[in-house]
């Protein structure tokens, strides 16, 4: 009977959160389209990072690639938004592939900012190339319903989130895991690391893409700055962080968290805005480096917690 | 009938020769020690063997099919594994998940997921592990942290394994229990046993056939009782310490 | 002719550039944290000299010391009572408290002193002298000798020096280093102290020659970090050999290829550089 009432309960939530903008206004939607795009890009960040334990500080270069080529795609071919998210998602997989095979190989701090370096040039490049508008930036046609924005990011982050579960439970999902924990010591046990790596961040790319294919015509302006922006990158992580990398859902509750608090924060307090990013980045390495996730599976949370890791980590 | 062959295998680290011109063989269900002085190349034969350095020269043949160079997961999933000198367990996950993890991959690669299970748990038992399934290798002692390193060694199902120390840093009780969990797994498990070890009365116990490495060189292979009466082994590695350790 | 022209802008650029990174492979070496707070730092030391220069008209070669002092304070208690709390924890949390740092800083910056250009601008600013048709600007040549001198200085600092020499035992071996007597934390915090104000005096030298905004750090950081890799970690004249070379390849780069390629090139550079040998140059392995 428990499990009934609780699969009934599951239920009309899902049902809520499908509707929303039947019976929300605009500003809660637009709030969410954010959220669950971050949220899309923080998943991503979180298989390659979270589970494969590579820790890109540059997955906003997807993000950028999929805003560029489903606008480029749109602007130019007049391709339906779909299918252009879907040229898109396999731009990004595939730039994935091309700089993953060489900077794979890299270890701790080197793959860190080489991922940041590759961020930083794909953004001077496209400031250059002609074809894509260069420093002027790209517009994008009107979306006639602003509310397919919501469906199609929200079916994206649903079909993102089941196919990481069934990943999961699978060889390629161990594999990953084994990556992040031991490298050598996966490779002995018959794991292709190179190719478990390859396979992880094609997929983070994958991904990451479409929330920037999503982002383009919803926004209908991009320029490289703001596409580009290494900072998104930034929030990614912090949002896996802050929610528990390594977690299945985590992500999803660090950006939705953040992005809330974000929010509000610079509605109506504007000078503390400015310290949010910083001080919450900041905050959460000292106090919280294994997330909220970790803090929920513990057992009566007290100061100890808190104490303990910092008394773990710190020299 | 030999399960594993090398000839003439050399490496050689930018002009510092590690191993030079190794032959060696292992036959089917035998259990060969390997010992030698700090610095003679054990580890580095074994890290030749299994894939993770590529032989300068030379040829290692796995039931007669060539391996020399091939990556370490191939190797593995030919049905040869290994454990670490220093144990490389995966920190955050359980006991459980940690073997589990390794009953997927190796020899099992294309076995389903489900099938897998068992042979996870029967590892576990197999290095009496089962109390502790649910705990993290952080709250394990050395000696179980050491058997966790061999529960996920077999659990790949292999034919031949490789022990690197896996008795250092125990004490006498702990040592002689993972001697007999090694002699009780090649039973059970039909496996070939490739080992190396600083203990004499370890080697001197469970070893079928003992090889010595000398400055990267082979400077004999036989019988245990042939090995300790060699004089080029004793000069160059027994010496005081096993007279003393014999004394004991 | 031209060709010299750019070899002397390049090797001018250079030393400038390798003042700039060494405090990030100083820091790097000897507490294994990447500072992606440091194009902030440099940041933070052009302010400074340029409020010095605009409200107290000083000149801004007289306020490197200053700028030195302030930085060196900040950078401290940075590390003392923030950074030191991470340092054992997993590498990429310290690089994500780092960026944190960065963009808490970056947007500081902003709010207090909007993101307008401003230029540290002394009356002799576009003065130099001139040999044929060579030209070599005051401003740059005192920026190099001055950052080469400071280069030499940290060297004979650390090997000449009580403090000098904890540092190098640190970077060395924690525990041994714990062992002989020396305070780890306060040494961590000292040599980034020291880091950041190497990074303020060189921001300061930078401000009289490029504008100075809230968000100039940024690509700072990462041209440091190339410096830092080409020239190795863990040595000192690393980030001479770096600074100098990557002055000399954008120079040339952006006099071939067109300026807007400079950044391209840089990350060309790290790409290729790690990829072909990850311990830099003159490095040492290191993780």
């Amino acid at each position: 009977m428990n499990k009934v009432l609780k699969y009934v309960f599951l239920a009309i939530i899902a049902v809520l959160i499908a509707t929303v903008p039947l019976y929300s206004g605009a500003f809660i939607t637009r709030f969410l389209i954010g959220v669950i795009l971050y949220a899309i890009m923080a998943e991503g960040w979180n298989v390659i990072a979270g589970y494969t334990g590579y820790p890109s500080f540059g997955n906003v270069v997807f993000f950028g690639l999929g805003a560029y080529v489903t606008a480029l795609c749109m602007i130019n071919f007049h391709t339906p938004f779909i299918l252009s998210l879907i040229f898109s998602s396999i731009a990004g997989a595939l730039f994935a592939i091309i700089i993953g095979i060489p900077i794979l190989r890299l270890k701790g701090h080197y793959f860190a900012i080489v991922t940041l370096g590759i961020g930083e040039t794909m953004m001077a490049i496209t400031f250059n190339v002609p074809f894509t508008g260069t420093g002027a930036g790209l517009s994008l046609p009107l979306a006639s319903n602003p509310n397919l924005f919501y469906y199609v990011s929200l079916i994206v982050l649903v079909i993102f989130i089941v196919f990481l579960k069934f990943i999961l439970s699978g060889r390629l999902g161990y594999g990953m895991i084994a990556v992040r924990e031991d490298e050598d010591a996966a490779k002995m046990m018959g794991i292709d690391t190179v190719a478990v790596k390859i396979k992880a961040f094609a997929i983070s790319g994958f991904f990451t893409a479409i929330a920037g294919g999503i982002y383009a015509y919803w926004s209908t302006f991009i320029d490289p700055p703001t596409v580009y922006d290494p900072v998104m990158s930034i929030k990614m992580i912090i949002m896996t962080v802050f929610g528990g990398a390594g977690t299945l859902l985590g992500p999803v509750a660090g950006a939705f968290i953040i992005i809330f608090l974000s929010d509000f924060l610079s509605t109506h307090f504007t000078i503390l805005h400015t310290f949010f990013f910083g001080g919450l980045i900041v905050m959460t390495a000292i106090f919280l480096p294994k997330g909220l996730m970790d803090v929920l599976s513990q057992k009566g949370i007290g100061w100890k917690y808190f104490i303990e890791n910092i008394r773990k980590h710190r020299v | 009938m030999n399960i594993i062959k090398g000839e003439k295998v050399t490496k050689s680290f930018s002009g510092l020769v590690a191993l030079k011109n190794v032959d060696f063989e292992l036959n089917k269900g035998e259990i060969l020690g390997l010992i030698g002085p700090n610095g003679s190349g054990k580890t580095t034969l074994i890290n030749v063997i299994t894939g993770f350095y590529k032989p300068t020269s030379g040829k290692i043949s796995y039931k007669n099919h060539d391996i020399s160079g091939l990556s370490p997961h191939k190797i593995s999933r030919l049905g040869i594994a290994r454990t670490f000198q220093i144990v490389k367990p995966f920190m955050e996950l359980t006991v459980l998940e940690n073997v589990a993890t390794a009953a997927l991959f190796g020899r099992n690669i294309h076995i389903p997921k489900s099938q897998t299970r068992e042979n996870a748990k029967s590892a576990i038992e197999a290095v009496g592990l089962y109390d502790k399934s649910s705990y993290k290798p952080g709250s394990l002692s050395i000696a179980e942290l050491k058997k966790l390193e061999i529960a996920k060694a077999i659990a790949l199902s292999p034919e031949l394994l490789f022990l690197d120390e896996s008795m250092a840093g125990l004490n006498l009780k702990e040592t002689q229990t993972t001697m007999d969990l090694i002699l009780k797994v090649r039973e059970q498990r039909d496996l070939s046993i490739f080992f190396v070890e600083h203990v004499m009365k370890v080697v001197m116990g469970i070893s079928d056939r003992i090889m010595v490495l000398h400055h990267g060189e082979k400077i004999a292979d036989g019988k245990p009782n042939d090995i300790v009466n060699d004089e080029n082994v004793i000069k160059a590695y027994l010496g005081k310490r096993y007279k003393r350790q014999k004394n004991a | 002719m031209f060709e010299l022209q750019i070899i002397i802008n390049g090797l001018l650029l250079g030393g400038l550039y390798a003042l700039m990174a060494i405090g990030m492979s100083l820091i790097w070496g000897v507490t294994n944290v990447v500072n992606l707070a440091h194009g902030a730092l440099i940041m933070l030391g052009a302010y400074t000299t340029f409020w010095l220069f605009k409200l107290l008209h000083l000149d801004p070669f007289i306020s490197l010391a200053a700028s030195f002092a302030v930085l060196f304070v900040f950078g401290f208690l940075i590390q003392k009572y923030i950074i030191n709390f991470v340092i054992r924890a997993k590498m990429f949390i310290t690089l994500l408290l780092t960026f944190g740092l960065d963009i808490l800083i970056t947007n500081v910056a902003q709010t207090a002193w909007t993101s307008n250009f401003r230029q540290t601008s002394p009356s002799y600013a576009s003065n130099g002298f001139s040999y044929g048709i060579i030209t070599v600007p005051y401003v740059r040549l005192a920026a190099f000798a001055i950052s080469i001198a400071l280069v030499f200085a940290l060297y004979l600092f650390l090997k000449k020096t009580k403090t000098g020499q904890a540092i190098r035992a640190v970077s060395q071996d924690i525990d041994a280093a714990r062992l002989m007597g020396i305070n780890v934390a306060n040494t961590f915090a000292v040599t980034f102290g020291i880091g950041a104000g190497l990074a303020g005096v060189a921001g300061s030298m930078i401000g009289v020659l490029i504008p100075i905004t809230p968000h100039m750090g940024e690509i700072l950081t990462l041209k440091s970090f190339v410096i830092a890799l080409i020239g190795g970690l863990g040595t000192i004249f690393g980030p001479l050999v770096g600074g100098l070379f990557l002055g000399l390849v954008e120079t040339f780069g952006s006099f071939h290829l067109g300026a807007k390629y400079a950044d391209v090139i840089v990350f060309g550079i790290l790409v290729a550089t790690l990829i072909i040998k990850p311990t830099g140059i003159l490095g040492k392995n290191n993780e």
